[in-house]
């Protein structure tokens, strides 16, 4: 029993390992232990899905983990979405090109969520997307471009073969 | 804001948890999926010594079929229990209100067992529970206890556990089999993914041309989920014409006790309450002649 816990996190396929407190969620030890501010915090209580990250291949709001809770596992930011670190996986691809975003703000939570839609339904339809997508809030969009772009990624990913964003997959 | 600071542990196992509990009942929380919890440390509206996260017990997350009851481990997180086969094809109630509890990724941490025992007033699985006739296990130094549902809520967020006692399992008495058993679970949120503002929990056989063994759970109309009885003894041996329909929601619609709130006056959670009530049974009506579909899988 302590406030102080020694953790091994893999974070974007590197195991991290550090000491946090009990009280330090996921998303500020990303931020501000490891200084991996693509993870945005926006309402920090559960609301908004800016935070948004893989667990274990599962989207979940890291302001509503704790870090210590995320030791042994595996971590996936937006950071880590692209495996060739020059360029942006299909998803950031297709975002870019479909006008996905504005400001900005929500675009790492919805990458991250719609990653993970597009891995479980590799060619979903608008009602399938609007429903994994509902816990994302974007106050610029309007969401029908976030939509259109999720659907573009799907193509670039199929047309990719799956292959996300390696120098082989990127022709 | 963030939580005050505090002691973190997740034992392996539940005397473990337990002992835990008890050195200390008053100053530690335990935490499930955390996915109401951690808001709560956050606004610092409690502030415990210590946090006891179940999250490393292994077994607490088992869902089985045993003698008509579905028996699903409190720990079961509300993903894999909407992922689950037995409880979309036995329980399926429960499986239309999971598909309204939270966004998919606080489904992913939240567990049935955190829902219910946090005792929102709004949440829909409490109103499954108390609409199934659902019993909570509990654990505790002083023994297990089996708590029914419909005794377990006593006011919003307050519940019958006693101090030292966790709930490790939910048991959920399976439908009747072989007739024509429909359900939903209608409720009005903004946005969809919030807390409801009002929802209904319903389910109804036809047997005949007539509706039975009617169930009405109502969630967001009072200070914890509610049973619309004399509703559901309304429409026990009617017919389901829009008249009895009407009459039943509005009998359900007498049960809610709402409170206003920062999401709604209620007087308005009052007038959507006969709403949802009268959408779920509709619902739940077409939904009956889906049951040939959900025995066959």
């Amino acid at each position: 029993m302590s406030r102080i816990h020694e953790v091994a996190i893999t974070v974007n396929g590197l195991v991290d390992t550090g000491s946090v407190s009990s009280r330090t969620t996921l998303a500020d030890h990303l931020r501000h232990g490891l200084g991996l501010t693509g993870t945005h915090v926006g309402c920090d209580e559960g609301v908004c899905g800016a935070c948004t990250v893989l667990l274990d291949e599962e989207p979940v709001r890291s302001c509503l983990v704790l870090a210590v809770q995320a030791a042994g596992r595996r971590v996936t930011t937006v950071e880590g979405l692209a495996t060739d670190t020059s360029g942006l996986h299909p998803l950031q691809e297709a975002f870019r090109t479909a006008h996905g975003l504005q400001c900005g703000f929500c675009t790492p939570g919805m990458l991250m969520s719609a990653a993970a839609l597009l891995e479980a339904h590799p060619d979903p339809d608008e009602g399938l997307i609007r429903e994994a997508m509902a816990g994302n809030l974007c106050r610029c969009t309007g969401y029908q471009q976030i939509v259109d772009a999720i659907q573009l990624g799907a193509e670039l990913l199929a047309r990719s073969g799956g292959d996300r964003g390696t120098e082989e997959g990127r022709t | 804001m963030k939580p005050a600071d505090f002691d973190y542990i997740a034992p392996d196992d539940l005397a473990a948890a337990l002992g835990l509990l008890a050195s200390n009942p008053s100053d530690t929380r335990v935490m499930a999926g955390g996915q109401s919890l951690l808001p709560l440390l956050k606004a610092r509206l409690v502030s415990p010594s210590t946090v006891v996260d179940l999250g490393r017990i292994r077994g607490l997350d088992r869902i089985d079929l045993h003698n008509g009851t579905l028996r699903m481990g409190a720990m079961t997180s509300q993903s894999k229990a909407l992922g689950s086969e037995v409880v979309r094809s036995r329980v399926p109630l429960l499986a239309s209100a999971l598909r309204l509890v939270g966004s998919p990724a606080i489904r992913n941490r939240g567990t049935v067992g955190g829902s219910a025992v946090h005792a929102d007033p709004a949440a829909e699985i409490p109103a499954v529970l108390v609409a199934m006739d659902a019993t909570l296990v509990t654990a505790g130094a002083g023994g297990d206890r089996e708590i029914p549902a419909r005794t377990f809520y006593r006011y919003a967020y307050e519940t019958s556990l006693s101090d030292g006692e966790l709930v490790t399992r939910l048991d959920i008495p399976v439908g009747t089999n072989g007739r024509c058993t429909g359900v939903s679970f209608h409720e009005i949120a903004i946005p969809s993914h919030n807390f409801a503002l009002a929802g209904a929990a319903v389910s109804v056989t036809i047997d005949d041309g007539a509706m039975t063994d009617v169930r009405i759970g109502l969630c967001g109309l009072g200070p914890t989920p509610l049973r619309a009885s004399e509703a559901e003894a309304l429409a026990e041996g009617s017919a389901p014409t829009k008249g009895v329909i009407d009459s039943i929601s509005r009998a359900a619609a007498a049960a809610a006790d709402p409170v206003d709130d920062v999401l709604a006056s209620a007087s308005y959670r009052r007038d959507l309450a006969p709403v949802v009530v009268r959408r779920a049974l509709a619902e739940a009506l077409v939904d009956t002649g889906r049951f040939g579909e959900r025995a066959a899988r």
